[in-house]
């Protein structure tokens, strides 16, 4: 077994991956949740999230060049679709060596948020570097190290510093249905709905929605919150007990 | 609806019944396998809803990835929320471990378990997550880029990497 390359012993675990088809009648369970989700998501009809409407600043500057006849780079700024979710960036490429996820702290920004990272030895080691606040294609905050240009020349927006009402409404749901959801089961998909209902009226959350995805079974006895902040959807499932 | 609304729904389901009943099974034992403390059944639900809602992102040569990466970010989701980030690292960091240490017994000798553990765990995340998706989870090519948010030529560099480095790691174990 010594001398024996490591990734192939850790592949020699790995048990029958054969993709195995669910004819229909196979896995009643399935089935359900085939249906559900199908049929529930076609009901609400599918609303996939509007581009966000991109602008250009620094338009007097890029005019004075432009009217020169020099080319200019001009700085596009942008809100992510998903203001909840953030990724720190050990380097300024689209594919880092270190990428960390965190959830928007709204009581800070995203560049501290990841500076923090940064001082903490967890993106690298050494002092934080000058930070750019950028959105990915996919709609969320990409902190990498540069400035409002590094983010154009990756082919990213700058993240609009701006005040973004619905961003930091879904960051603060987020964050408040973290804290104020009760860690004990509960035992009722109804009073999940209440507690989430009040927690969203509290922070004036206008837009959301609450979406009950099953009931309380013997097996699965509590109701938890799930949150999907880009489509600003609080989902209600139920499950086991925390472990 | 007009007729031609109507055709494109029905298309659409019958696109996404397809995409759920070949890899149902498959997500579901990613989940179980890879994130024991989150309820697998939730993040399977959970990843099969965002795929309906994305089913035109989906990537025709790789959806097993795709549809594990979407529960990758689902999982990290439901273990920042149900706690704090030094949660969700140690949570990511002993999983692999534990998971190891589980199968010793049946299928490698204690002392080359636990140094296989031992060189996982002091892997960076990026670099146990590659590892982690090829060898436990059979990912290559576009379904391991896929799962990863890269293009495949990207993710076949990083495992190559990442296999180095755990090699380096398993050999100073000795």
């Amino acid at each position: 077994m010594i001398g024996q390359d490591p990734f192939e012993l850790l592949s020699s675990l790995r048990g029958d991956d054969a993709d195995d088809y669910i004819k229909p009648g196979d896995d009643p369970a399935a089935d359900a949740l085939l249906e559900r989700i199908s049929n529930g998501t076609t009901a609400a009809s599918p609303t996939p999230r509007p581009f966000r409407r991109r602008r250009v600043v620094a338009g007097a500057v890029a005019g004075v060049l432009l009217s020169s006849g020099a080319v200019a780079a001009a700085v596009w700024l942008d809100q992510p679709a998903d203001p909840a979710t953030l990724s720190c960036y050990s380097s300024a490429s689209l594919d880092p060596e270190v990428q960390v996820g965190l959830p928007v702290n709204a009581e800070s920004t995203p560049v501290e948020q990841c500076a923090t990272l940064w001082r903490n030895g967890t993106l690298a080691s050494g002092d934080a570097p000058p930070l750019a606040a950028c959105v990915t294609t996919d709609g969320i905050t990409a902190v990498i190290p540069g400035d409002d240009e590094t983010c154009t020349s990756l082919g990213l927006a700058g993240r609009d510093p701006g005040v973004d009402p619905d961003g930091t409404v879904a960051a603060r749901v987020v964050s408040t249905i973290s804290d104020q959801y009760p860690t004990d089961c509960v035992d009722s998909v109804d009073q999940a709905v209440t507690i989430v209902e009040e927690i969203l009226a509290d922070l004036e959350a206008d837009g959301w929605e609450i979406r009950p995805t099953g009931a309380i079974t013997d097996e699965r006895p509590c109701a938890y919150a799930a949150i999907d902040a880009s489509a600003q959807v609080v989902l209600i499932v139920t499950a086991a007990g925390a472990p | 609806m007009s007729g031609v609304h109507a055709d494109r729904d029905a298309e659409r389901r019958t696109q996404f019944e397809e995409v759920f009943r070949a890899h149902h099974r498959s997500v579901a034992r990613f989940v179980a396998a890879r994130y024991p403390t989150v309820d697998g059944g939730d993040l399977v639900a959970l990843t099969f809803e965002v795929a309906w809602r994305r089913l035109d992102d989906a990537p025709l040569d790789a959806v097993r990835g795709w549809l594990f990466g979407i529960a990758r970010n689902h999982a990290r989701n439901a273990i920042r929320r149900r706690g704090r980030q030094r949660v969700l690292v140690d949570v990511l960091a002993n999983e692999p471990v534990r998971r190891v240490s589980s199968l010793h017994d049946e299928r490698l000798p204690v002392e080359t378990a636990e140094r296989l553990a031992a060189a996982l765990g002091q892997l960076s995340e990026s670099d146990r997550d590659v590892i982690e998706l090829a060898a436990f989870e059979g990912l290559s090519g576009a379904d391991l880029g896929a799962a990863l948010g890269v293009s495949a030529g990207t993710a076949s560099v990083r495992l190559h990497r990442a296999r180095g480095r755990l090699s380096d790691l398993f050999e100073a174990g000795r």
